[in-house]
């Protein structure tokens, strides 16, 4: 086909050597049937080139992205966090979070206090009612001895009255 | 391409080194480098975008589960497309375990070309880079229809790809001598298919 001392494919192609290269680069000086192969190929290669790649018709999921995170959870919260819609979402959800968290700490905090005052609530009720019973007791004992002298100085009384009549009967019937 | 081979290498030792943020950073620069050519190499391949699209995100993801056991940075390339030619495979014959080839993608391609046709006009008007007519375009996408699955592949690896025999070899994982046949054999077809197009325009 040729009478170039390489083949003038591997030359075009630009897989030959440099010294190899230098010697088809003579021979096509001197050869013009192997000029025109040449042209052929570089026609053919203009003709290839009128085939553009095309651009990537979608943006390709980077490693940043979801296809290439570890667990789907992951990937979940990736995409939760990064996209700033959500990002709203999530404020909210963690001002709610606070707000649970806070009024729970709250109630905790009452409950703690309700569980320190007790004791000392109960111990205060509990000597009001010892003072109350005592008081309560010793009233009972003053109406006691009160109704116990008045017992007394009834009985006293009618006592004198007796005598006082054992008297005057007495001396009614020596009379 | 020296320096950005270098910067490349710079990257996927970043990567590869720990997990942590900068590790995902540089991989993210990794992604946005290779998307383009990885996603245009497996739609020439599979001839269908979604197809292309889904097997360029799973390459990354494999690639990035994978970095670690990428013994010389400096072969970032080669080994990134041999897992895309792999997940290739791996669904074509997911698709079709009896055939083990892909899929003739002339239908799908005719459908392509007819989109890429539309948007071709768009494309003179705007300036935007050289514009192709559009009767080579086709010509081209009929003439690589033309090629089997192999030797499709080869061009691609070659001329979109731009890469070298003994890349491909290991994209491919077969000798340079097997590669070469198939490229060659595909150049032949290629300018057989192309030459009567390119007179009557008088391309030169």
């Amino acid at each position: 086909m040729s009478c170039s001392p390489f083949d003038l494919r591997d030359y075009f192609l630009k897989e030959l050597s440099a010294p190899e290269r230098q010697q088809v680069d003579l021979h096509l000086k001197t050869c013009a049937a192997c000029r025109d192969e040449v042209q052929r190929l570089r026609l053919t290669e203009a003709a290839l080139a009128s085939l553009r790649d095309e651009e990537v018709p979608r943006r390709l999921a980077f490693v940043s992205d979801k296809i290439f995170e570890p667990s789907p959870w992951q990937r979940a919260w990736t995409r939760f966090w990064n996209s700033g819609a959500r990002l709203g979402f999530a404020s909210a959800a963690m001002l709610s979070i606070a707000l649970v968290v806070f009024s729970s700490n709250r109630a905790a905090a009452v409950r703690e206090r309700e569980a320190a005052l007790t004791p000392q609530v109960q111990h205060e009720i509990q000597a009001a009612v010892d003072r109350a019973v005592a008081a309560s007791e010793a009233r009972t004992e003053q109406r006691i001895a009160r109704l116990a002298s008045y017992a007394d100085a009834a009985l006293d009384y009618n006592r004198r009255q007796e005598l006082l009549l054992e008297r005057s009967s007495y001396y009614g019937g020596r009379q | 391409m020296i320096f950005r081979s270098v910067e490349d290498a710079d990257l996927i030792r970043q990567a590869g080194a720990r997990s942590g943020p900068g590790a995902v950073e540089a991989f993210n620069l990794l992604v946005s480098r290779w998307e383009k050519p990885v996603y245009n190499y497996l739609l020439r391949l599979t001839a269908n975008r979604e197809d292309a699209l889904d097997l360029t995100q799973d390459v990354f993801l494999k690639a990035y589960q994978n970095l670690r056991k990428l013994e010389d940075p400096s072969r970032f390339a080669p080994w990134l497309y041999r897992i895309a030619h792999n997940e290739a495979y791996s669904l074509f014959r997911k698709r079709r375990p009896e055939a083990e080839l892909p899929p003739d993608p002339r239908h799908a391609r005719g459908r392509e070309s007819g989109e890429k046709n539309a948007e071709s006009p768009s494309e003179l008007a705007a300036g935007a880079g050289p514009a192709f007519p559009i009767e080579l375009t086709l010509a081209v996408t009929g003439a690589l229809n033309r090629l089997s699955p192999d030797q499709r592949e080869a061009v691609v690896l070659k001329f979109y790809q731009g890469f070298k025999f003994e890349e491909m070899a290991e994209i491919l994982g077969c000798p340079v001598s097997t590669i070469k046949s198939r490229l060659y054999t595909a150049l032949e077809i290629l300018q057989a298919e192309l030459a009567p197009i390119q007179s009557q325009r008088g391309v030169s």
